[in-house]
This record gives structure tokens, C-alpha cells and sequence, in this order.
């Protein structure tokens, strides 16, 4: 099972009206795709509002969405068109590089640092990379070792059991703690 | 040492370590299909569960060095009231 599966029971359950799983959804992607719509739109609060309509497009058109591709990669195609139509609807022009749709899966969501970021916001920024940097320092090494595996390499339990040799629920409870150490730091900047 | 509610139990309760091994499980796609249902009900009834959700996605971005601009509650918000009823949109 994958996080695609995970997304398909979402959207079958918004497509039978749960709109409590499609806010699930927009949980999941609102940063990237607040980051998305932020390579065409630079005014902050712009740039949400764009990514809101996209959801909300997302949302009444749900029904038509089959599942042959994911649903980021859906989500994505109908986010660049919302923030292509609001550059329009603002007279400004679209920028001379489009961006591929199929290019949805490998989207970085950093995107280039815009403009206006006041310096509080990238104070936080600051505050927030080092956090995480400190909480992943002072984690053991066994559990920073499994998150590294499974966050940033992606890997599934089973790899990385294989890897660190030991049992896959060791592994489950040492990414269980790993996240807890790091969300009970980054609480306070993200609440 | 707390209650451990069954997979479908619903609410805001204190749940010990397995079961939100099981829930980092589930996010990882790790969890046995058969159980998928039963653990996306728990998603939408528990709001441990949803605020877990919202700090895994987070972290995760973090932890991949992008995504720092990401949104408070506000944006979901803001969306979900958009989808009401009686919106203007």
C-alpha cells in the first residue's frame, strides 16, 4: 500500500461528499501547492488566495477525477492553471518557461524566495531549519538514522529493516519516536 | 498507561504508543490494506489523528529542506469556508 492509495480512499470519500477528506487533502498539499502557485503569483497573500481557488476548483471538479494519475499530479495541472488565469486577470504575463505537468511528481515546493518575504518571516524560516537541525542532532543515532531513511530517502519499513538489520517494528518505534522528538520542538514555531 | 481505543473508536482521546505507531504506519503506507478504511474512518472522527496528519506533512517538508513558507490553520480554513454553502465563490 502507498501514499497514492491513502489519497484515492480521500478522494472517494470527498467524490461521496465527505468534505472532511478533501480538507484532509488540502492539509496534505497546501504547502506545495501554495509554493507552486508562488513561481507565478509573488504577493504573499495573492499567492494563498490563488492556491485557495485551486483547491476550491479541485474540490467541484473531484467527481470527474478518474484516478489514472495521481491526485497531486491532478491537483498540480489544475494549480498552475488558476495561477496562470489570475496572472492574466492581472494583466501581467505568464512567465516564458511553462512548467510540465508531468513534472507534478518530482515538484520541489521550495520555489524561489520571493521577494517580499519580510524579515520576520525569514526569521522564521531561519528559526524553523534550525530546529529541525538541532532536533535531528540530538535524536540517537538508530532513530535519526530510520527517519533520514524513511523521510528523506523515502524508503519503505521493510528497506530500511533490512538495512539497519534489525525488526521491522523496532523500526516503527524508532521513526514513532524520532517524529515525536522533532514535532514536540517544532510545536511551538508552528502552532 | 491509557485506554487504547479500538481502530474505529472515535474522539479526542489520550491513545498510547502502539496506536499511533499505527497511524505513522498508516501514513507510510505501511498498513495492510484491509485496514485502510478502517484507518482513514479513524482519520476523519479522531482529532489527534488530523493534527498528526497536519504535523507529519509539515515535518516532512521540513525535513526535505523545502516548504518552509508553509501556512497555518488559516489556509484550510479559509478554504473550507470558501466550499460552504452560501459562499460567494
Amino acid at each position: 500500500m502507498s501514499e497514492r492509495l491513502i489519497d484515492k480512499a480521500l478522494v472517494r470519500r470527498a467524490q461521496a461528499g465527505e468534505k472532511r477528506a478533501f480538507e484532509l487533502l488540502v492539509r496534505k498539499y497546501q504547502g506545495k501547492v501554495i509554493n507552486l502557485v508562488g513561481r507565478y503569483i509573488t504577493d504573499p497573500s495573492e499567492r494563498e488566495d490563488v492556491a485557495q481557488e485551486a483547491f476550491i476548483k479541485a474540490y467541484r471538479a473531484i467527481h470527474r477525477f478518474r484516478g489514472a494519475s495521481a491526485f497531486y499530479t491532478w491537483l498540480y495541472r489544475i494549480a498552475v492553471n488558476t495561477a496562470k488565469n489570475a496572472l492574466v486577470a492581472q494583466r501581467h504575463r505568464p512567465p516564458r518557461t511553462d512548467i510540465d505537468p508531468s513534472a507534478a511528481e518530482q515538484f520541489n515546493a521550495a520555489g524561489p524566495l520571493v521577494h517580499q518575504d519580510t524579515p520576520e518571516h525569514q526569521l522564521l524560516k531561519l528559526e524553523i531549519k534550525n530546529t529541525v537541525e538541532q532536533a535531528m542532532e540530538h535524536l540517537p543515532a538508530e532513530q535519526r538514522n530510520a527517519l533520514t531513511l524513511r523521510e528523506v530517502d523515502g524508503m519503505s519499513y521493510e528497506q530500511i529493516a533490512q538495512i539497519m538489520n534489525c525488526p521491522i517494528g523496532t523500526i516503527r518505534s524508532r521513526i514513532f519516536r524520532a517524529r515525536e522528538a522533532i514535532y514536540s520542538r517544532l510545536e511551538p514555531l508552528l502552532s | 498507561m491509557v485506554a487504547t481505543p479500538d481502530i474505529a473508536g472515535a474522539g479526542d482521546v489520550a491513545v498510547n504508543q502502539s496506536t499511533m505507531e499505527k497511524f505513522s504506519s498508516f501514513l507510510d503506507g505501511e498498513v495492510p490494506e484491509a485496514e485502510l478504511e478502517a484507518c482513514i474512518d479513524r482519520l476523519l472522527m479522531d482529532a489527534e489523528w488530523q493534527r498528526r496528519w497536519d504535523q507529519v506533512h509539515r515535518t516532512r517538508s521540513l525535513l526535505a529542506g523545502h516548504g518552509t513558507t508553509q501556512p497555518g490553520s488559516h489556509f484550510s480554513e479559509g478554504v473550507a469556508a470558501r466550499l460552504e454553502p452560501g459562499s460567494h465563490e
